[in-house]
């Protein structure tokens, strides 16, 4: 995270660790499977939330 | 002075014993503005010596940039952990040191076994997904 100053105030990071799914979806420490499988389900519902840059979203 | 320690790599040679499909590790470093990310480098070339079933490849992140854009490499340094024949799209950046160390070699043993581990319910919502998802997960070296 303080290797990426950029990314980690993009995102808000003053915690970690943080997932961040989409590019609104998000939630600190660790979370159950069910958790995080409702986070990637409300970013792929989420025209806003996904915009991948190009092709291949990595 | 190697990254990984003679004891080390005894115990990465037992964990890699559960490997099960070969796994190529592409790493992206870049010497001149960042010397430290020659460090990442090292160190997957490092654990490919260790198992013949992981291979490295090294990739300038300014000069191939080719293959920062094919493997959608966002910043250096980076590591893009990936099957021989299917690329789960697994990346990390930054310098694996201390925890970070077990995940990259947990990433390593997932994507040779193809299974994420995730229950079948899960698996089943996910399938009805078809937008890509773009997850990340932050954190500090420890």
């Amino acid at each position: 995270m303080t290797g990426y100053p950029d990314v980690a105030q993009k995102y808000h990071i003053s915690s970690v660790p943080k997932t961040v799914v989409g590019e609104t979806h998000e939630f600190v420490g660790a979370g159950p499977e069910s958790m995080l499988l409702k986070h990637v389900q409300d970013a792929a519902a989420d025209p806003a939330g996904t915009a991948p840059a190009s092709g291949l979203i990595v | 002075m190697p990254l990984i320690t003679d004891e080390v790599a005894g115990q990465l040679k037992e964990e890699f014993g559960r490997l099960v499909h070969p796994v190529r590790l592409a790493v992206f470093s870049q010497a001149l503005a960042d010397p430290e990310s020659e460090q990442v480098k090292r160190l997957v070339e490092e654990l490919a010596n260790v198992d013949s079933r992981i291979t490295a490849e090294s990739y300038n992140f300014v000069l191939d940039k080719e293959k920062v854009e094919s493997l959608g490499i966002r910043r250096s340094p980076a590591i893009a952990v990936m099957g021989a024949e299917k690329d789960y799209g697994i990346r990390m950046y930054g310098l694996p040191s201390g925890y970070e160390f077990g995940t990259l070699v947990e990433a390593i043993l997932d994507v040779s076994s193809g299974d994420s581990g995730l229950s079948d319910p899960t698996r089943a919502a996910l399938k009805a997904i078809t937008t890509p998802v773009h997850v990340q997960v932050f954190s500090t070296p420890t």
